[in-house]
Formats: structure tokens, sequence, C-alpha cells
């Protein structure tokens, strides 16, 4: 009664408001967005100023002294380094997540669509980059714009955050271009596809009008969860010492691995960046549960 | 089947080439053993001898040339720090890695296969709540920050909240307790327990998903409904059609995830000084050692290859839909 | 270290050789320990012990690359292997066990000059190699000479490659003459990180001795208080040598195990929990705080011999290739205000240093005067500035010919106090005009790539003084990186002087301690005077001890580079 058509997508909207962990995590996710995003509304401090009182250093102060997370051992506010760093942290997870998943694609598309030898090349060239333990070729390559100028004009400066979200991303887009060639391996002999070639569409035209779109709901599924991985990865990186430099560009990453020896004196300065990651992760990690029951409820999901 | 497998196989190996090959070049850009092995007070003649001698001054085809010649003859060189064979010390970083992650995987193979099934069968019980809410957490935390977390529980924090003057489980040591000599078995667990954790952490999470989702599945599908009605017993439902088809896309997937594994072996093996590759290859890399290093990326690259050869063949061996010949 | 430390360790182990102590000036006193029949009898070794190691070797040979690293010197050779002269509890070089006097001019130890400079060592009868029993005799001497020169990767040939010959009229001498006067000769088999090695253990083959691929990791022999049971990479065991001629130096305890602690939080909890009795930490802010003495705990302090500086990279076409900025920036950088807020956290008693590349606590070389006045000076860093041709531009920073200065500060990553460093100092300096960005990369890359590249502006890295004053490798025009040395040479800031030159080389063969002492300072002033660098201060040393656990002597060598450890036969088991 007066209802409107049942598109796919309402459907799948649908499907998704059931699923009421994702509901909360989407509604947790945007206030941690929010909060980063216009951090000056929550903190007095900017991140990088050390907080002095008659020109003493306020290093490893209490949660109690007016710093919600205390102060760190540069004496900044962890509370709005917490804030600023999530800016970071999270421009890395969606960069990283759409650069790859638009690799991905591009390559899995091409190499379903023609098959043949630029299918075996480009699935070689896949495997190369699977081969590669991933902390090993981001850990050599993270180094390359501190000797290769030619490293720097592509990446920018090592462990700015550019060339972290290069390092990271060059090693995110494989899983993609399996899952869309093995879709579109399977799409190009339906109906449709026949249809648009009768029809006279550009091969170009094919992929990115009929196939691609036939694959949203992988590719949804995907950079949601490559944005979960990549703010993960992004702290292993930091752990290790190759992350976003720590000094003036804090991301929970580096937070956290900058304090990871305090759990025992000053708990909150661990805890702050810990949580942070954790909480991010894990209301990304539900979403695109949710999107996958919503989108493709066929799917094993993770 | 046959030529399928034999393709595979064939372009396995120019993938363990190029793969090395890109590592070395990599390695050379940003690292020079040179410098990493000799402090100031060296004449500069002894410098450039110190090159020559290592064959550093050829050109660095020659060099990667050199390296996989002698690698495939089994002849894997000397180290610049130690100036000793690279095969022994690396023999023992590859069993003691094995050994923590056959022990890793066991553990998360069969506690996550375990949880998953439960959770399948006892659909939105509280155990599948409380299964699927730690499973989601376990995969957001970041695994060095749950080893470090984990010392502490186990150090400070049990020795003041449980009144005891020693640790509830060992974190030093690497693969003994300092004390310990010679083999002993209790003690060499003792040790897995806290790394296999950290290793497994977000692996459990991920096993238990898979065989959930893989479950219900089957369990939903009309079929099954059919098969029910039938009077197929929900045993017989649950044991023989459930899970052994969600075990299939599980083995295939446990076989691509060693590259992930051998990453978290990285990161667990420095938290606990593990003697395994990952320590093993932090140390190297920090004395920009190359003879130590190619052979171990030629191993762990065959590794990783191997294993998603492995899972290429499985899937097309245990999936009758994709078989390919 | 906690990996991502590691920057500082691999500095000290790149920098400069680990060559300590004061030169011979003057100490003509018998060492008070090389009594052989000091009658104590001691009673049997007993207890065993567990101590944390912040880095482990991957080898222990200890002429090779493995000892390219402090710990491998703190675990191995100064307990197991015997030297000739040796380092005290005050850095005074003086005779070991193994040497019956101190060689000195006037009991002739010490002879010639130029070509004919000899020094005579007179070895203890009683010296005997543990387990087998045989006396360690001058040959022993001279088949060590042959393996530090003649070993593939040997660490250093310095010194030893002046040696022209060896004479042994008998078992128990050993006459070294030198090609040329050589003042760091306790430096060589002795002082720091020197030894003796047992001929008649390591059967070398070919014609040249070349130890170096034996006691990867054992070493079948002992010529000190303890042997070496086993190394492997997750711990290193240590035995009392109860046949140990010195029976004042029979340890107390009878197995001491090392274990590797490289994360900081291992290490705090391994300690905290009694796992471990003793560590010997880096001090930081990450420890510090969390090592605070308790009823089972004490933390000492002391005073290494490295310094942390800040150096200034003077290759042209860098900006500090110029003078007048380099005078500027010295005056406009507060390093009082970077020592109390970064050091003194964790290091309270921390002294500003003021010798370019000495320390007050080593030799008489350092009077800690030259850089004094470097102070914050506005005026001063105005008319330097503008001498330079600078001028401040529409966002208050220093341009010439409409470009902005940009200074590139390296660090190597995941160095925290170096990161604070920048943190605080950055900001101040942005206030005066100078736009300074921060260019980390790993301590690989560092170290390895970029200082020896000169692909730098600016960096703080630490230094270890040596015993021997010379600075001519680092210091010299000749040993600026170019075609004369093959690219190799160690001049990584570039600094060139003539007149500085001069007085190096003067200095270098200067016989007369006194008069070489007035050089190096003449020197300093002329480093200061050049702007070198930024001297900040000599770097901190600390030993954390479980006291209900063992006892005894254990902060003597608090000072000493050859760590705490170096006494580990007084310590006690309680």
């Amino acid at each position: 009664m007066g209802e409107k058509p049942l598109t796919p997508s309402r459907l799948a909207w649908r499907r998704y408001r059931r699923h009421k962990l994702a509901m909360l995590s989407t509604l947790v996710l945007l206030i941690i967005a929010f909060m980063c995003v216009f951090a000056p509304l929550f903190t007095k401090y900017h991140p990088d100023t050390q907080i002095r009182v008659n020109g003493v250093l306020q290093t490893f102060q209490h949660p109690q002294s007016g710093h919600l997370f205390g102060t760190n051992d540069k004496a900044r506010d962890m509370w709005a380094n917490v804030l600023y760093g999530g800016r970071i942290s999270l421009e890395v997870g969606v960069v990283v997540a759409l650069l790859s998943t638009f690799v991905g694609t591009v390559v899995g598309v091409f190499a379903g669509f023609y098959g043949g030898w630029l299918d075996n090349l480009l699935m070689r060239f896949t495997d190369l980059f699977l081969a590669i333990p991933f902390l090993i070729g981001a850990i050599l390559l993270s180094q390359l714009p501190t000797t290769q100028s030619w490293a720097r004009t592509i990446m920018g400066p090592a462990q700015s955050v550019r060339a972290v979200i290069f390092v990271i991303g060059i090693f995110f887009w494989m899983p993609v271009a399996r899952i869309i060639r093995g879709l579109v391996l399977s799409l190009k002999e339906k109906e449709f596809v026949e249809a648009a070639r009768a029809a006279g569409a550009s091969d170009f035209r094919i992929m990115f009008r009929h196939l691609v779109p036939n694959c949203t709901g992988q590719i949804i599924i995907n950079t949601t969860l490559a944005v979960a991985a990549a703010i993960l990865t992004e702290s292993a990186l930091s752990f290790l010492g190759f992350g976003v430099e720590a000094i003036f560009t804090p991301t929970w990453g580096n937070l956290l691995s900058n304090s990871q020896d305090l759990l025992d004196s000053y708990p909150y300065l661990v805890w702050a960046p810990g949580l942070a990651i954790v909480i991010t992760v894990l209301c990304v990690n539900f979403i695109g549960d949710g999107l996958r029951d919503a989108l493709d409820p066929k799917q094993l999901s993770v | 089947m046959f030529r399928f497998i034999v393709r595979r196989v064939f372009w396995a190996l120019p993938v363990l080439i190029a793969g090395s090959f890109v590592l070395f070049v990599a390695l050379h850009l940003t690292t020079d053993p040179v410098k990493a092995a000799i402090h100031h007070n060296v004449s500069t003649e002894a410098l450039i001898k110190f090159k020559h001698d290592l064959g550093l001054d050829k050109p660095l085809l020659e060099q990667y040339w050199v390296f996989l010649t002698h690698f495939f003859r089994g002849d894997f060189g000397t180290s610049y720090t130690s100036q000793a064979p690279v095969w022994p010390p690396l023999r023992t970083a590859l069993v003691n890695s094995l050994v923590l992650g056959a022990f890793a995987a066991l553990f998360y193979i069969v506690v996550g296969v375990a949880v998953g099934v439960i959770s399948a069968v006892k659909q939105y019980s509280w155990f599948d709540n409380a299964a699927t809410g730690l499973s989601f957490f376990g995969l957001a935390m970041p695994p060095f920050f749950f080893g470090l977390v984990t010392i502490v529980l186990v150090g400070t924090f049990y020795e003041t909240h449980f009144h005891s003057s020693t640790p509830l489980l060992p974190f030093i040591g690497g693969i003994y307790s300092p004390t310990t000599t010679g083999f002993n078995l209790v003690d060499r667990m003792k040790h897995l327990i806290l790394p296999a954790l950290t290793l497994s952490v977000q692996e459990v999470a991920v096993y238990s998903r898979y065989m959930r989702t893989g479950m219900l599945e089957t369990l939903n599908a009309d079929y099954m409904r059919t098969a029910r009605a039938k009077g197929i017993s929900e045993r017989r439902v649950i044991w023989h059609h459930a899970f052994r088809n969600a075990l299939i896309p599980l083995a295939t997937f446990s076989a691509i995830d060693i590259g992930a594994v051998a990453g978290g072996l990285i990161i667990t093996e420095q938290i606990f000084g593990y003697p395994g590759m990952g320590f093993y290859f932090l140390d190297a890399f920090h004395n920009a050692d190359y003879p130590s290093l190619l052979p171990w990326m030629m191993i762990v690259i065959a590794f990783v290859v191997a294993f998603n050869l492995l899972a290429d063949l499985s899937y097309a061996w245990l999936d009758p839909r994709i078989r390919v010949d | 270290m906690k990996f991502r430390r590691s920057g500082l360790v691999r500095i000290s182990a790149v920098a400069v050789a680990l060559a300590i102590g004061l030169a011979a000036c003057g100490s003509s006193s018998k060492s008070s320990n090389s009594g052989s029949g000091s009658g104590n009898t001691a009673a049997e070794p007993t207890g065993s012990v567990v101590f944390g190691a912040e880095q482990f070797p991957d080898c222990i040979n200890p002429i090779n690359q493995c000892a390219n690293s402090s710990w491998l010197q703190w675990l191995v050779p100064i307990h197991v292997l015997p030297r000739l002269a040796e380092l005290d509890a005050k850095n005074n070089f003086v005779a070991s066990p193994l040497l019956k006097e101190y060689p000195t001019p006037d009991n002739g130890g010490v002879k010639g000059s130029g070509s004919t400079f000899t020094v005579t060592y007179h070895l203890n009868p009683d010296a005997k190699w543990s387990p087998d029993g045989t006396p360690i005799t001058s040959a022993d001497v001279v088949f060590t000479w042959h393996a530090y020169l003649e070993t593939t990767g040997s660490l250093s040939t310095t010194g030893y490659d002046q040696i022209s010959s060896i004479d042994t009229p008998d078992a128990q001498t050993a006459v070294v003459h030198f090609k040329e006067t050589y003042n760091d000769w306790p430096d060589v088999m002795g002082g720091f990180s020197g030894v003796i090695l047992e001929k008649a253990k390591l059967p070398v083959t070919g014609t040249k001795i070349d130890v170096g691929k034996l006691m990867t990791t054992s070493i079948p022999f002992s010529g000190g208080p303890w042997t070496l049971t086993s190394f492997s990479k997750d711990k290193e065991v240590l035995t009392a040598n109860a046949s140990y001629w010195d029976k004042t130096r029979i340890p107390k305890i009878k197995t001491v195990t090392f274990v590797p602690l490289t994360e900081t939080t291992k290490e705090v909890q391994a300690i905290k929990t009694g796992q471990v009795s003793a560590i010997y930490p880096q001090p930081s802010t990450d420890n510090v705080p969390q090592l605070v003495d308790s009823a089972t705990l004490k933390s000492t302090f002391g005073v290494t011999t490295q310094y942390e500086a800040l150096w200034l990279n003077q290759k042209p076409g860098k900006p500090f290739a110029d003078k007048n900025l380099r005078e500027a920036f010295s005056y406009a950088f507060d390093r009082q205000q970077l020592l109390n807020d970064v050091i003194k956290p964790f290091d309270p008693t921390v002294e500003q240093l003021n010798c370019a590349v000495w320390v007050p606590g080593v030799g008489k070389w350092c009077e800690n005067t030259a850089f004094a006045n470097l102070k914050p000076d506005a005026a001063k860093v105005a008319s330097a500035m503008a001498a330079a041709g600078y001028t401040k531009d529409s966002k208050g920073l220093w341009a010439k010919g409409g470009t902005e200065l940009t200074i590139h500060w390296m660090e190597n990553t995941g160095n925290k106090r170096r990161e604070n460093m920048q943190a605080e100092e950055i900001p101040l300096l942005a206030k005066q005009g100078f736009k300074i960005v921060v260019d980390n990369s790993s301590a690989d890359t560092m170290f390895q790539k970029r200082l020896p590249g000169g692909d730098f502006d600016m960096a703080v890295y630490i230094q270890v003084t040596s015993p021997d004053p010379s600075v001519t490798s680092i210091l010299s025009t000749g040993q600026i990186p170019g075609p004369a040395n093959k690219g190799q040479g160690q001049n990584d800031t570039w600094y060139s002087d003539p007149a500085a030159d001069a007085l190096m080389k003067t200095a270098d063969a200067e016989l007369d301690q006194s008069k070489r002492a007035d050089e190096v300072h003449q020197l300093d002033k002329i480093l200061a005077a050049d702007y070198v660098n930024l001297p900040l201060y000599a770097f901190p040393s600390m030993l954390s001890v479980r006291t209900d656990l063992i006892g005894g002597p254990t902060n003597d060598f608090i000072n000493s580079p050859e760590s705490n450890f170096w006494n580990m036969w007084a310590w006690t088991k309680k």
C-alpha cells in the first residue's frame, strides 16, 4: 500500500538495518570520525603543544591533572593526540582501502575479461606480490625514499603519511584482484554481457559499465575490511619503527608503540590509543559483516 | 588435472626467483654491509679491501647470479657477520619457527573449528554471541599490543594479584628457561604458550568465523531441509554434511593464510625473543648481512609460493564444481 | 634494545672503536691485582644466577665482526679471555693478572720513539690456560697479533698494523716493536676489547692465521675468572673457573646465565618478577620510572665514555657548509634547555658537555670550556645571519634570494630520546626563524647509507671517546669521502680546516703527553671556533639489581665502558 518498489539497494539497506551490531558500529564509527575530523571542538590543545607550567615541562601528568588521558613523555596532551592521531589513522585506512580496491578491481577485471596471456601475466604478477611476505616487503620499501630520489618523487619522504599509504597499499590489492577476476570469469558468460556486446558496446564499456557494477557488493565489502586491516597494519609498522613519523604526525599506531612500554606505570597512555584502534577496527569489521549480510548473503563472512 | 598441476608448478619457479630478486635489489638500495660491519677507526684501505673480499664491488646482477647459482647447488654461503656458514643457524631458526607455527596452527585450527561448529549449531545462543564478540575483539587487537599485555598479565599483574613469587608463564629465555639444560619438553611447551597465543589471536577469530558461516550455509540450505524432512538425523546433518562442506574452503584458506602467519612470526618472535625466522631476519637485516638474508628470503618465499600452490590445487581437488581439466 | 631502539646501540658500534680509558700517562703503579699467591683461599663457588642483556650478539668471535657490539664485549671476552693491559674502575690502564707489571718508561717497559718504539711485556709465570693447565706464553701473544691482522673480516686492525714485529726472548717475555710511536699501545691485545687467544686450541690451516671461522658459538679455553659453558641465540652460560691463577678473582657464584631481554616491557617485567637478578639497561624515560627503588630493587647511575652531540653537515651545497650559518645556529640552539627537558627526566645529574669530541671522564683531553660560551644569544644570531646573507621573510623565517632556509634533521626512527629532542627543539627554533624539518629513517638506513653518504643537514648521534685523543679519522680533510679514498673516508660531516689538520698531525706524533694535551686543547678551541658541532652531554649508564637475589660490589664498575658485569667474580648470590 503505497510502498516504494523494492530496489536491490533498498533491499540491502533493509537487511543491513536488521544487523543491530552493524548499525551500532556505524553510529560509533561516525562519532569517532566526527570527533577526529573536528578535533579542535573537543580539545583546546594542539597535539604538538608541550604543556609547560612556569617553564617546567609537564611530562607524565595523571588523568586527574585536567588532561583526560594524561600527558606523555613529550609533555603533550594524550587526548588531543588521540583525536588528531585518529585523523591520520583513518586517512591511512580509507585511502589504502580505496587505492587497493581500485587497483585490484582493474587488474581483476582485465585478467578475468580478456583471459589468455594477459590473464596469465596479471595473475603471475599478483602471485609475485603474494609471494613477498608483507612485512619484509614493507620494511624494505619504506626505506627506499631515504636513499633513492625517484622513490621520493613517487612516495614522498620516508615515513610520511603518503609513503606509508603507498607501502601498505602496494601489498593490499591482490586479494581483491583475485576475487574480482573470479567473479568476472563467471559473469562474462552471462546473457547481459552478450546482449551488450551485440548492441556494439566496447570492451571498456562492458568491463566498467556492466561487469564492475555487478561486483559492487564484493567491492564494497572488501574495501570496508581493508580499512580495518590497513589501520592495524599501520600500527604494526609503527611497532617495528617503519610507520608514520611520530614527532609531529601522531597516529594511533605510533602513539601506541611510543607508549607500549609504559603499561605498568602509565597504563592510560597505552590504553588510550590502543582502545582507539580496537574500537575502530571492531566497528569497521562489524560494518563489513553487516554489509556482507546485506549485499551478498551467500558469501562466507569472516 | 595433471596438466594444471604441471603448469602451476612451472609458473611457481619464476615467481620465486623474481620475488627474491626484487627483495635483493631493495636490500642493496637501502643497506650497506660494509658500513654496518665496520666502525670508524678503520683505515680507508681496509674498507675498500673488505668490500672487495665480500664481492660487493661487482655489478648487482652478477652478485645476484652468484648467489642464485650457489643457492641451487646447496651452497648457502658464509655470513658477513660471523664468517660462519649460513645454513646451521638458518636451519635452527627454521626448525624453531616451524615448531612455533605448527603449535600455533594446531591451536588455532582446533579451537577455531570447534568454536565455529558450536556457534553454528547453537546459533544466537550465549556461546555464539560471546564467541562472535571475542573473535571480533581478537581481530581488532594489534598482535604486538596483545603480546605486551600478556607479558604484563602473567608477570607483575599475576604476582601482585595472586601473591606469587614466580610469573604464571615464562616469557624470557626464548625456547627454554635460562637455567634449563638440555631437552625439557615441559619447559619447551611452556615457552610456546604465550608466543603461540599472540600468533593465534587473529587466526582463531578468522577460523571460527569461517567455520561458523560455512556450516550455517549448509545447515540452512534447502536441500538440507529436504534431508531433514526425509528423517536424516540432526547429528548426521551436522557432521556428515555441514561440517564436511565447511572444511573445504577452510582447508584452502589455511594454505593461503600461511603468508599472514609468516608475517605474524616477525612481530611475535621479536616480542618474546623467540629465536626463529622472524628474529633471524631482523638480526641479519640490521647487520645488512646479505648472505644470511638471501637464503632466508628464498626459503620464506618458497614456503609462501608452495602453500599458495597447495591452496589452488586443494581448491581444484576438493571442490568438484571447479575441476579444471 | 626493544627493536625500534636499536639505533643507539648501532651508533656506538658504527661510531668509533670502543677503546676507552686513560692513556699511559703516569700510571706507573704496579697493579694491585696482579699478585699471584695472594693467599686467599676462596670458598667454593656456589649457586646460579640469571642476568638480562639488552642486546645479544649473533656469534662470539672476539676478533671479527661478531665483536661489533658492546654487548659481546660485556658478555664474553671480559669474563673468559686474558689480556695484557686492562682498565680499572676509574678507567686507568693497569696490568691485568696476566702481567707481572705494567710497562712504563720508568721500568723499561716502554722505550724509544719513532721506528725504535717498543713495549716489553713480562707475563705472569703462574698464568695458565684452563682447562688444560698449560702456561700462557709469548707465543700466544704473537699468534694473537697475527690473528687480529689476518682474520677475514677482522673488526679492527688499528694498532696491530702499527706493529712491525714481536720478539719472544723467552716464554714469558714479549717485546713488541712498533713501526712508529704508537700512543695507544695499551689497547693492543688489552685495554678495551683486546684479548689474548690460546694458540694450541685454535687449529689454523693455510699460511694465514685466520680464526674467523672458529669461536663462532664456543670458546674452548679460558684465561679468565669464568669459562664459557655454552652460547646460543637465546642464552649464554658462564661457569666459575676454579683453576684461575688469580685467587682473588675466583668467582663466588658457580653459574651465571645471560638471557636476551630486547623489549623494554619484557626487561622491566623480568627483573620485577625476579626472573633475572640484574639488568644493565640504557636509561630512558621508558624504563627509569618503572625501575624506581623498592624493597628488593635498586638502581644505580653512572656516566659512560660515550657522548651525544648535534653534528652539522658541512658538505658543499648543504646549508651548514656556511660557517656563518653554523655560528648563528649555534647561538640559537639552547643546549641547556634540551638537557633540562629531555635528558634530566631520566638522568637528573646530567651536565652540559663543552668539548667537541672528548669527555672529561677520559684522559685530560677535555677542559670542558671550549664550547662553554655557546649559549642562546639573539644578537649574535642576527649578526651572523646577516653576514650569511639571510633575511627574514613574511612568515618570519630566514630566507636568501627568495628561498626559505630549510634544514633537514635526521635521526633514527624509534629512538624516543632523539625524537623528543626534535619535538622540543623544532618549534623553539621555528620561533627564531629556523625552519627545521624532521627527516628520519631507520637506524640501518641512517648509519649505513645516509650518514656515510652525507645525505643530511644535521643529526644527533653518539660517539665513543677513545683513550687516544686522535680524531684524524673523523675530522681531517683527507678523510672526507672522495675519489682519493674511493668514497670510503670517515669524515661524515665534511669538516675541513687546514689549521685543524696541521694540529691533528702534530698531536698524533707527540710523545710528551702533557704537550699533547695542550695541543688537543688548542684543537678543541679551533673546532669550537669553526662550530664543528654542538656537544650535548656524556651518556649515562644504569644498573638495576634485585637486592634480595644478589649482593657484593655490583656498582664498582658503573663508569666503566666494560659494563658493571666486569667484576662479576666478586658478586654473591643471596
